[in-house]
């Protein structure tokens, strides 16, 4: 094929930037709306944009981000990680012993069904309202979303892939660190991508209802004393975390399942 | 062809396949003898006094006060007041996100330019909104709905975005070279392509409405099962804050399997749905 003839012309722009400019247009439109419509009209509930940028950088750069939300995002950490382990752990076991995964199934499927929200009163008489309530909390609402897919991928893993393990007698520890757990991969950090979302919400669930500090906790206090444009900033901030968590999230993902995606594309090509 | 779901996956697991009607009537002794053995541990518990018994009911009383909130009509009504809460939330996030987001994805402008914007809103924990539309609507129904569809829209919308743009080349080109009415091609191609997409995302956005219903009350004191979940807890009366959890979580098992069936009901014809395995 030919390709066609462009003349260039100082006016084109260099793909990268238009790329770029077609995904922050929407963005700073909407910015932009929000910091012209708030200052023109200001109301107790949405005071103008100027101002909670200004609280936000005097609260959160960095007096409140020390005392509010590193403490969050510790307690969250903590959970989160508590969770995958036991989750990853669990999950293999109960995707390697098909018998006892059926037997397990309908009361794992009742108990999980529970949502956080709800269990939240018996941890808060259980442990009170301090870290140790926020962290086991987490750690029991990121738990089943990883265990389940925890489970779903060990059990897929390719029929022949464990026959050959079986046939050759490779040893248990061998065949978890080089067969089960890569190829469940993928499917645990799908798993534990959904996690994440779960946690952020009940980290800020916690923290609004327990109290004694962290973001969440900011930010109700704020809505109770009617300081809206603290409120405001701390929304901002809580925005903000949920984003950044997400890309880290999404930057580890790709550089541990790299493997997978070349992986997934090369048996595409082949397939077609 | 697989469905590869972006960003999100299954929320839930489908069924481990009984192999033999035999052997499926032994997993289901072997699931009822787990479920009873969990009860009986969550009695043993209680009754050794391994856990407080001051934050945690015996499973007794709690399935004794169980049955009597059944029979009475306050009980029907708060359950009637959390799903009001959840059915209208997943309606107008549906309403909302399924056209909006299928007119996204169809267009590669906007789906460039809305990925950004989206991707940022989907991050923001909707709880984190609680307070603004808690101090605007109040402990209402109205102010349950509103979070619901805050939290809701955007995976709706994903679904929705990525959907559209999965639609087959060739069978986007046919429709175009045969002509094809537009009520055919919305018929035949765009909702047959669409639809299980937007059946996982609808699956998710359930569970995410019924957390976010139970929180709107829970925190916010708008009338509903988390509401009385909370009465339960501020006047000690444990059983019956047990029977609310459990309550919860039937109707968590509840929605989850009314969504898998439907799916399957409504999307028999779909490899996704015709290679599971049936339970």
């Amino acid at each position: 094929m030919v390709a066609p003839f462009r003349p260039h012309s100082p006016m084109r722009l260099s793909r990268r930037t238009r790329a770029v400019l077609v995904e922050v247009w929407l963005p700073i439109v909407l910015v932009g709306l929000w910091w012209v419509l708030s200052a023109r009209y200001p109301s107790i509930y949405s005071p103008p944009l100027q101002e909670i940028l200004r609280l936000f950088r005097e609260l959160w750069l960095f007096e409140h981000a020390r005392t509010d939300l590193l403490p969050s995002l510790v307690n969250l950490v903590l959970g989160y990680l508590l969770g995958l382990i036991a989750g990853v752990a669990l999950g293999t076991w109960l995707g390697l012993s098909p018998r006892l995964n059926r037997a397990l199934w309908p009361t794992l499927e009742f108990v999980r069904a529970i949502p956080g929200v709800a269990i939240l009163p018996v941890f808060v008489i259980l442990l009170g309202v301090g870290p140790a309530m926020k962290v086991s909390l987490i750690a029991v609402g990121t738990f089943w979303p990883i265990l389940l897919n925890a489970i779903d991928g060990v059990r897929s893993v390719e029929p022949t892939l464990r026959d050959v393990a079986a046939s050759f007698r490779i040893p248990l520890k061998h065949r978890l660190l080089h067969i089960v757990l890569p190829a469940a991969s993928p499917q645990i950090f799908s798993g534990a991508r959904i996690s994440l979302s779960v946690a952020v919400i009940l980290i800020v669930v916690s923290e609004m209802v327990g109290g004694n500090g962290g973001i969440g906790y900011f930010v109700r206090s704020a809505e109770r004393s009617f300081a809206i444009p603290e409120m405001w900033s701390g929304i901002i901030v809580l925005g903000l975390m949920g984003y950044v968590l997400n890309t880290l999230f999404r930057l580890l993902e790709s550089r541990v399942l790299a493997w997978h995606r070349g992986m997934t594309t090369r048996t595409q090509r082949d397939g077609r | 062809m697989t469905s590869r779901v972006f960003p999100f996956a299954r929320a839930s697991v489908a069924p481990p396949r009984p192999s033999r009607r035999a052997t499926g009537m032994l997993a289901l002794v072997g699931q009822a003898g787990v479920a009873l053995a969990c009860l009986l541990l969550w009695h043993l518990l209680v009754a050794w006094q391994w856990v407080p018994s001051s934050g945690v009911a015996a499973p007794l009383p709690a399935l004794a006060r169980w049955g009597e909130l059944l029979l009475t009509a306050a009980y029907w009504q708060v359950l009637g007041h959390t799903l009001a809460g959840w059915f209208i939330g997943l309606a107008i996030s549906v309403l909302i996100a399924v056209p909006l987001g299928v007119a996204i994805g169809l267009s590669r402008f906007l789906s460039d330019s809305a990925r950004f914007t989206i991707d940022f809103l989907r991050t923001v924990p909707p709880v984190a909104l609680l307070p603004v539309v808690l101090l605007l609507l109040g402990p209402t129904l109205t102010m349950k709905v509103t979070l619901i569809v805050v939290g809701t829209l955007w995976p709706m919308l994903i679904q929705s975005i990525y959907a559209a743009s999965q639609i087959d080349p060739v069978l986007r080109d046919v429709a175009q070279s045969f002509r094809l009415p537009r009520g055919h091609r919305i018929r035949f191609l765009l909702l047959p392509s669409v639809a299980p997409f937007v059946a996982t995302g609808l699956r998710i956005a359930a569970t995410v409405s019924l957390l976010l219903s139970v929180a709107g009350e829970y925190i916010g004191g708008a009338p509903g099962l988390g509401a009385a979940l909370g009465s339960a807890e501020q006047s000690g009366n444990l059983p019956e804050m047990y029977a609310y959890i459990l309550t919860a979580a039937t109707l968590g098992v509840a929605i989850n399997f009314g969504f898998i069936v439907l799916q399957r009901q409504l999307l028999w014809w779909h490899p996704s749905v015709r290679t599971a395995p049936c339970g």
